[in-house]
């Protein structure tokens, strides 16, 4: 007779890390996306919106756009079932960080423009740091040896664009 | 394979990979969650307009993810402003994986999971690659790997050594990783299940890879892996069509891999019907030689990797449909062509005479075979032709009684000399038995400490034997049963090949040669065929170019006619012995 057995997941372990991306368009809109990928950089969950910052006379026109972040990111948040270890942002998406829209309960990592035209990046961390020996510390550990820092940016933004532009 | 889906999360994962949350068509507000309260006074319109979020569940980690996302249908006033539901994805997977049909919903899902998917050159092996591999993949396997990826019928026909076992192997770990494949069968010659085996430890360690063989099978059947291994002989014997319910045989598997597929090649065998039998997504043939003596083989190969039968009543198709579809399937890569790095292969033909006892007897055999044929009249078959050319060819290796053998003689002394100079050699014979194959030449040869590997030996001992080989040098020589050990081993430790005898078809003889002439092979590969003049072996060569020229129309230009009266014939059969068939010949 066989020997029952659950096989675990394929990863290593089901630790899961979100790629935000936030942009500005030309009609006072903010669109952005979560893209949720595990540590091999398979995706998980993807989501994405949109918030239109309208034209509200009383407003000035970075303020709208602020407050047009501050409705989007939770919602975006909001709609993903996993919990990731890590959020990974990119730094000139939020030169102000995330802070200013919403307060962050995990590690959140901007990575700021590579300095010499490679894979090295500085990266600033916002909210509670990951020790060693956390999902995030791992995790950022496992994205780095497999080139996974900056690649999923681009797959969101593709996945981001492919939406909007359905319509 | 129903009874197996609780224990896996795979298949779990590929139904929801088609799911996302949807909206209500109206204007509909975001809950609660999505909306926190302003800490600014909203101004007295609508500045803010939030779409609603687009949730994409393409990974699959929840599976109730579905109903808890979709929002309450009432609508209310967003605090800061408007919150307007855009045009609902409706593309959902329905619970039995099945996707409904609304124009647009499915492209947008299918452009998303083209933008948000792993790209594949991150999963095959190179810099970058996000699977760790244990080296790399030459191009051309890179190249086969995703045409694996991306096709659910290929025949896979590189030539023997070129790592088709390999590219399998990448090919099943990347569609597993990317959740696209979630159960795959190998069928192989028994001799090579341990081989695959080790293949997938060493090229996807994390696979689950059970090997069903022994007494003791029908648990293995049902033990839960990602791949099961099986031979063409235990798959024919567990197969029925009274099958229980909930085996494994009766589901349906993500992917069939047929190695060394010419062992389908007859469509009215079992082990071909049972394999075209199985139910299955992707049907993958893996051959150095699609075709070895006769065009229909061809078509029997096709018909597993289409996912057909043959059907009674079915009418086969065209040759020119046939070769039409071979174009559309086959991939087939040739050393030449891909391998500028391996030692060249040298074909030396020798010719002997044979000895004074060999001759005698040789001449004396065929003269009362002759008369035997004749006296037989219409009542000869092509059987009794074979008889007795299987005799002629035994008394060219040797005469029985005294063990005169000319071919001995001569390669004796040439295995002295490559064995003095730390050589290895590698000798085929068709025959196992101590009068005229396998056993003869090993007490003959004694002194090269030869080791023996016939289909007699259990698997275990066989792959037992191949290690002697490999790691114990003193062994200069390997004796093989040309149908056991002719296909699928890697011998690259040997440079030197010797055809004790000549097989029908020059195909199983390209294969038996090319498990030394293979991928890692750091020396020229020397091939000595033996004929003995003036006998059966010199008229079988001719028959045997012949052939090789089909394969070469066949299967390395498919483009070009096919001329189907050149495969054996009862005249060319008969020929050989001097003879012409009676009317209306039968083969038995």
């Amino acid at each position: 007779m066989a020997i029952p057995f659950r096989p675990v997941d394929l990863a290593e372990d089901d630790s899961v890390v979100a790629f935000l991306i936030v942009e500005d368009d030309a009609d006072q809109c903010v669109r952005g996306a979560l893209f949720v990928i595990d540590a091999r950089g398979e995706p998980v969950e993807f989501a994405y919106s949109s918030a239109s910052a309208g034209a509200g006379v009383l407003w000035r026109r970075a303020d709208l756009r602020h407050r047009a972040r501050t409705a989007l990111l939770p919602n975006l948040f909001s709609a993903i079932r996993a919990v990731p270890a890590l959020v990974l942002v990119r730094g000139a998406d939020f030169p102000d960080g995330l802070g200013g829209h919403i307060e962050m309960s995990i590690p959140t990592a901007y990575l700021g423009a590579s300095s010499d035209g490679g894979g090295t990046h500085s990266i600033t961390w916002e909210g509670p740091l990951p020790t060693p020996e956390s999902a995030g510390a791992r995790l950022m550990t496992l994205l780095t040896k497999r080139s996974l820092l900056t690649e999923p940016f681009e797959r969101a933004s593709a996945g981001l664009a492919s939406a909007v532009a359905d319509g | 394979m129903a009874d197996t889906e609780w224990w896996s999360p795979l298949r779990r994962v590929r139904r929801w990979l088609w799911r996302t949350t949807t909206l209500p068509s109206h204007r509909a507000p975001l809950d609660e969650r999505a909306a926190p309260a302003p800490t600014e006074p909203p101004p007295d319109h609508a500045a803010i307009e939030v779409t609603a979020v687009w949730w994409l569940d393409v990974g699959l980690r929840l599976d109730d993810v579905v109903s808890a996302n979709v929002r309450p249908a009432d609508a209310q006033a967003h605090p800061i402003g408007t919150v307007t539901a855009a045009q609902p994805l409706t593309g959902g997977a329905a619970a039995d994986g099945s996707r409904p049909a609304e124009p647009g919903q499915d492209d947008l899902l299918d452009r998303l999971r083209a933008a948000l998917a792993l790209p594949l050159d991150r999963l095959l092996p190179g810099e970058g690659s996000v699977i760790e591999w244990p080296g790399p993949l030459y191009p051309f396997q890179r190249d086969g790997v995703e045409m694996l990826i991306k096709r659910d019928r290929l025949l896979l026909a590189d030539d023997m050594g070129l790592g088709k076992t390999v590219q399998a192997i990448a090919a099943i770990r990347v569609l597993i990783h990317q959740r696209r494949l979630d159960s795959a069968l190998i069928v192989a010659p028994a001799g090579l299940l341990d081989q695959w085996r080790a293949e997938f430890e060493r090229w996807a360690p994390e696979l689950r890879v059970i090997v069903v063989r022994g007494a003791q099978r029908a648990g293995l059947w049902r033990y839960p892996s990602h791949v099961k291994v099986v031979s063409y002989e235990t798959l024919r014997s567990d197969y029925s069509s009274a099958l229980p319910q909930g085996h494994p045989l009766a589901g349906k598997w993500s992917v069939v891999v047929l190695d060394e597929a010419q062992r389908v090649k007859n469509r009215d065998t079992s082990t071909s019907a049972t394999a075209k039998r199985l139910h299955r997504a992707r049907s993958w043939a893996m051959t150095g030689t699609p075709l070895e003596n006769r065009i229909e083989e061809l078509a029997s190969i096709l018909e597993f990797v289409d996912g057909r039968g043959a059907e009674a009543g079915v009418r086969p198709p065209s040759t020119e449909q046939m070769l039409a579809r071979h174009r559309e399937v086959q991939l087939r890569r040739k050393k030449s062509d891909v391998l500028d790095d391996l030692p060249p292969k040298q074909q030396i033909r020798v010719m002997l005479e044979l000895t004074a006892p060999q001759r005698a007897a040789y001449d004396r055999a065929e003269r009362e075979g002759i008369v035997r044929l004749q006296a037989m009249g219409a009542e000869v078959r092509v059987q009794h032709v074979l008889e007795l050319i299987t005799r002629l060819k035994q008394l060219c290796n040797f005469e029985p009684t005294s063990g005169s053998s000319a071919k001995l003689d001569e390669m004796k002394v040439r295995i002295a000399e490559l064995a003095a100079a730390g050589h290895r050699a590698l000798i085929f014979t068709q025959y196992t038995g101590p009068t005229f194959g396998a056993e003869a030449l090993a007490a003959s040869l004694a002194e090269f400490h030869p080791l023996t590997y016939t289909g007699a030996l259990s698997s275990r001992l066989k792959s037992d034997l191949i290690d002697a080989f490999r790691t114990d040098p003193r062994h200069s020589v390997l004796i093989l049963s040309l149908k056991a050990g002719g296909v699928g081993l890697n011998l690259q430790e040997a440079s030197y090949v010797f055809h004790f005898d000549r097989w029908w078809n020059p195909a199983t003889e390209r294969q038996a040669e090319d498990r030394a002439h293979r991928m890692g092979q750091q020396y020229p590969v020397t091939v000595y065929t033996y004929t003995c003049a003036g006998t059966i072996e010199e008229r079988i060569e001719r028959l045997l170019n012949e052939k090789q020229a089909l394969f070469d129309e066949v299967v390395d230009d498919v483009s070009l006619a096919v001329d189907l009266d050149r495969h054996l014939s009862p005249v060319e059969l008969f020929g050989l012995v001097g003879l012409e068939p009676p009317m209306a010949p039968t083969r038995h």
